[in-house]
């Protein structure tokens, strides 16, 4: 359920009230970049994202639901957006690594965010040990421990059960297990 | 590793989804069972170990990796938002017209761009391109009801049988009477003592906290027969015995307070633990019913309040009032809507405080409250103020016991409660209890002790303000609050008097009393051994008034011979005396005469 001074506020947006849109979006732009970025981990691609996002919902605002929570619907969004664009960075880096191994000029090189944007070196081997999990592992992985949303709403942004959230949660501390455990249980 | 551990409800499953949940996320009941199957599972205590080391560190590299990267500044970002959504609406509408010279080229650009996108996926995992409309989520689980828990969970009961309601018969009373064995038994009777039936039968169970339904035709009560304390109805004629509730909190020690809705379609239910710890603090829960004895299918329980102490429904259903703990820890008493149907009036559970905030260091203390008839007023009973801890707290010299009214409506609506003082004393401050509304609004009556283990029947006007002792022979009150009679001409209370014998009912016929001046005397009902709990009396039907008498056992004196010489039943004579199968009676003893009022 939302309240009222959303509904309105959405109400407006779909009257195509730029004053009611440029609302909405300040409200919940911080959200979005955030999500965007934990998934994306390239702040220019994530800002671009963002833009794609608030495009698609203001064209969506009239397939929203309003009993569901409006940010559940908008991390939903923003998450099949992003998973879109991963896919295509994957595809560019497969034709990336054929066009050098053709030229021999050497694959293109990523650095969206430098690795000393980790001040300790154990956070920056957690990172590591996050960035190689497997996309819909690290996903779930990202939504509750990085954003601190419920099971629940995972299931619901992702559009799958809370067994399936549950089975990744426990499939990536498995995973995690085995590189992190001896770190962790140093004093 | 699915099967449930010996030492646990809990399966293995079970546990770990809690964990990955977070213990902050859980309820009272499900921590005290995550811990108590943690205890007894080293696989599971281990995992534990490592999701509790490791959440901590993957939060913390997360953050160093993501935090520092601020999002662009809101401003520019929404005007190229704007102005990017308006070349797009521009661009759409232009390109119909100018795409549509291509038309014959369609075929093939379709079959290029299919094979670019496939060379584009190659490898991919399928799904979502970029561009396509996202698709919200299929299922979404609306967090406007705090908590649905798993228990207690409703049990369907049986309807009530037509005849039940067409001929209702004078109402019965209800209340817990100790047995020869010392254990507390739930019984009904009509006041003449005819009627007299044991309901609850389970000499070893505790019974407690007795509520009718509101069509009369059901008795709830709380009973620890399976092992703990759960929510039971019974048909007053002792058959149809259902279990309400199944409380997942095994040996904790707690009890239940139960309040029907007017309507009888929901019961609320207190749920309070006699040691309050940070792993259990109980709640009020509310249960929804098609009717007082029919259950709507799949209903679970929903937690309204994380603890509450006693609960009363408003008499229009409107409300719910309770007493809990405010965030300090303090007492104080809150209403919240009570919900009109299923689920509505609960989307916005938002309770609104009824009474004061103190200073620091200072709390009061909440004796009992109650609704109005009307329900536009709530009144309640304070005693304050104390200093110092709750378990070692002092009363303030200058306290005072209060009888306040507010309004829980525009507390609610409005945020203003719209107190009323009605009373204020000193005198009282030690012992004050029991505040009961009569049915047509017009008094307050309460108990009080003025010292010396006396307590007295006080009758205070609700606009009027004028206090009236109704007793003036010393006695000890045994029931937390006097049950109104529905015609508002009787006070039902058990009570331990020379005039009633040991322990027993009593029944003070206010109306005569309001009229009469000097000591009303209290109409022994029952010689049965009274528990400290209150009499119910069942709604919706008049409550024959009785003129019992007394009669002091002499020598020579049987059973038979004190019955004959009264014209009184023998059969009713044991019951209501609680004589044992051969009517034994001993010199001296004063047995109550049932005897009708002439």
């Amino acid at each position: 359920m939302i309240d009222h001074s959303l509904a309105t506020l959405i109400d407006n947006c779909q009257a195509g009230d730029d004053h009611a849109i440029g609302e909405l979006v300040r409200a919940y732009h911080p959200a979005v970049f955030r999500l965007a970025l934990s998934i994306l981990d390239d702040p220019a691609e994530a800002e671009e994202a963002a833009q794609d996002v608030f495009l698609a919902a203001l064209r969506a605002l009239g397939q929203y639901r309003r009993a569901a929570a409006f940010t559940t619907w908008l991390y939903a969004i923003t998450v099949n957006l992003c998973r879109g664009r991963l896919r295509r960075r994957r595809a560019r880096e497969r034709l990336g690594r054929v066009w050098a191994a053709l030229s021999l000029s050497g694959p293109p090189r990523r650095a969206p965010l430098e690795d000393h944007a980790i001040s300790r070196e154990g956070a920056a081997e957690v990172w590591r040990a996050i960035a190689a999990l497997p996309e819909p592992v690290r996903l779930v992985v990202v939504l509750r421990y990085y954003h601190d949303l419920r099971l629940a709403e995972i299931a619901a942004v992702l559009s799958v059960s809370e067994r399936t959230v549950h089975n990744r949660l426990r499939a990536a501390h498995d995973r995690l297990r085995g590189k992190l455990q001896p770190k962790v249980e140093d004093p | 590793m699915t099967s449930s551990a010996p030492f646990s409800n809990v399966t293995h499953d079970e546990a770990r989804r809690w964990l990955h949940a977070g213990r902050r996320r859980l309820r009272a009941a499900e921590l005290w069972e995550l811990d108590r199957h943690l205890a007894g599972c080293g696989e599971c205590r281990a995992y534990a170990a490592q999701v509790e080391w490791v959440a901590p560190a993957l939060t913390t590299a997360m953050r160093a990796r993501w935090d520092g990267a601020p999002p662009a500044p809101s401003g520019p970002f929404v005007e190229r938002l704007l102005a990017r959504a308006g070349r797009m609406s521009r661009s759409s509408a232009a390109s119909r017209s100018r795409w549509s010279s291509y038309i014959p080229l369609l075929p093939a650009t379709v079959f290029v761009v299919l094979a670019i996108v496939l060379v584009l996926n190659l490898g991919g995992q399928g799904g979502v391109l970029e561009g396509q409309t996202p698709a919200p989520a299929a299922s979404v689980v609306p967090t406007l009801i705090r908590n649905v828990l798993p228990a207690p969970t409703l049990v369907p009961t049986a309807a009530p049988t037509a005849a039940s309601l067409l001929n209702p018969g004078p109402a019965l009373v209800a209340f817990l009477a100790q047995q020869a064995n010392g254990a507390a038994e739930v019984m009904v009777m009509h006041l003449d003592g005819s009627g007299l039936l044991n309901l609850s039968h389970s000499p070893a169970a505790r019974e407690t906290m007795l509520a009718w339904s509101p069509d009369g035709t059901r008795l709830a009560f709380v009973s620890d027969r399976t092992g703990q304390p759960e929510v039971f109805s019974i048909r007053p004629d002792g058959t149809d015995l259902t279990q309400l509730t199944e409380t997942a909190a095994p040996n904790a020690d707690y009890d239940y307070v139960i309040a029907w809705s007017p309507d009888g379609t929901r019961l609320a239910l207190a749920l309070l633990p006699h040691e309050i710890s940070s792993q259990w603090r109980g709640g009020l829960y509310l249960m929804f019913v098609a009717s007082a004895s029919q259950a709507v299918p799949g209903e679970g329980a929903l937690l309204l309040a994380e603890a509450a102490s006693d609960v009363r429904w408003s008499p229009d259903g409107r409300y719910l009032a309770y007493s809990a703990p405010d965030e300090s820890g303090r007492p104080a008493l809150y209403a919240a809507p009570g919900g009109g149907t299923p689920y509505s009036g609960l989307v916005n559970w938002r309770p609104a405080r009824l009474t004061p905030e103190t200073v620091a260091g200072e709390f009061n203390v909440y004796l009992g409250f109650d609704w109005s008839p009307d329900g536009t007023r709530l009144a309640y009973l304070e005693s304050g103020p104390w200093q110092g801890e709750r378990t070692a707290a002092t009363i303030a010299p200058d306290a005072a016991a209060r009888i306040v009214t507010v309004d829980p409506d525009n507390a609610w609506r409005f945020g203003e409660p719209r107190p009323a003082v009605l009373l204020e004393t000193q005198a009282l401050v030690n012992g004050i209890r029991g505040l009961t509304w009569s049915p047509d609004g017009a008094t307050l009556a309460f108990v009080a002790d003025e010292g010396g283990n006396c307590w007295h029947v006080f009758l205070l006007g609700a606009s009027d303000t004028v206090l009236r002792q109704m007793l003036t022979t010393c006695f000890v009150i045994r029931t937390a609050m006097p049950a109104w009679s529905g015609d508002g001409r009787f006070l039902l209370f058990g009570a331990m008097d020379k005039s009633i014998g040991p322990a027993g009912l009593g029944l003070l016929d206010v109306a005569s009393a309001r009229q009469g001046s000097g000591t009303t005397p209290v109409v022994p009902v029952s010689g049965l051994s009274f528990l400290d709990h209150s009499p119910v009396v069942q709604p919706g039907r008049p409550l024959a008034p009785v003129c019992n008498l007394r009669h002091t056992v002499e020598p020579f004196d049987t059973a038979l011979s004190i019955a004959a010489e009264y014209g009184a039943d023998l059969g009713l004579l044991g019951s209501v005396n609680g004589l044992d199968e051969n009517f034994t009676v001993s010199n001296g003893r004063s047995l109550i005469i049932p005897r009708a009022c002439e």
